[in-house]
């Protein structure tokens, strides 16, 4: 839905927003799941900044698994390609504020979400003030990926590395950073 | 997301991916030979600090598993 991947449980088949945890339809409709921030970066980085990781490898194969690893190989820094049926799953059209195909870093607070382009994350991050409290935007200095925390605490917000088009379906209306 | 139930990933109208149920044991990052650049996922749940691949998980989308007896699963 809206290119998007929906989720179903196999005892009820309701269908679930893998981004907000919210049920979306089916018998759990409006059911919502605990979530928490994944962190995407490299290698390289987590070797560095996280010293005890494991690994899960994938032991399934199949043509449906090998096309999906060709046809996305990177989804931080290359430009992105969205399938033509991702288009026909739509349900209206994308947000015109930003391109569709942005790469950037969605934040979520309760029923509020801010959206920063990559574009607009300088090297030597920004500090934002937002909801009152102020928000530190940095990207990483090996994988070049952003991450927030709020700056008082040195907490994580809710966060998810995503496309324009997914996080503005997901969040509509949602803020954009602009820098001052 | 934590839950106590089963997922699996749809697409489009239907079309339905295999989820990755995650072992309960993985393999040391730093043991494995995987290019530098390789991106991946990193979760932390409890006592346990996981990665995915993230292009593997282009097929997946969803991956779910257990710890400590609570469920979770990963997604992007």
């Amino acid at each position: 839905m809206n290119g998007l991947a929906v989720l179903a449980d196999r005892e009820t088949r309701s269908h679930w927003d893998h981004i907000t945890g919210e049920a979306i339809s089916g018998p759990l409709k409006e059911s919502q799941l605990e979530v928490w921030p994944v962190r995407m970066t490299t290698v390289a980085a987590a070797l560095i900044e996280c010293s005890d990781v494991s690994v899960f490898l994938s032991g399934y194969r199949s043509y449906r698994w090998r096309l999906a690893q060709r046809l996305y190989p990177r989804f931080v820094h290359n430009k992105g390609w969205l399938p033509g049926f991702f288009y026909a799953s739509m349900n209206e059209p994308i947000d015109p504020r930003l391109d569709k195909l942005d790469q950037g870093l969605g934040v979520v607070v309760g029923k509020r979400a801010k959206y920063y382009p990559m574009n607009r994350i300088s090297k030597d991050g920004i500090q934002d003030c937002w909801l009152d409290r102020k928000l530190c935007v940095e990207r990483g200095a090996i994988d070049g990926i952003p991450h927030a925390k709020w700056l008082d605490k040195s907490e994580e917000p809710m966060q998810i590395l995503s496309r324009w088009y997914g996080f503005s379906f997901t969040f509509p209306r949602c803020e954009i950073y602009e820098p001052s | 997301m934590t839950s106590h139930k089963r997922y699996l990933p749809l697409s489009w109208k239907g079309f339905a991916f295999e989820p990755f149920e995650v072992p309960n044991v993985g393999a040391s990052l730093s043991s494995l030979k995987l290019p530098p650049d390789l991106e991946i996922i990193v979760f932390a749940r409890g006592r346990l600090t996981g990665a995915l691949i993230a292009r593997e998980m282009a097929y997946h989308h969803v991956a779910q598993g257990e710890i400590d007896g609570h469920q979770y699963l990963v997604s992007f």
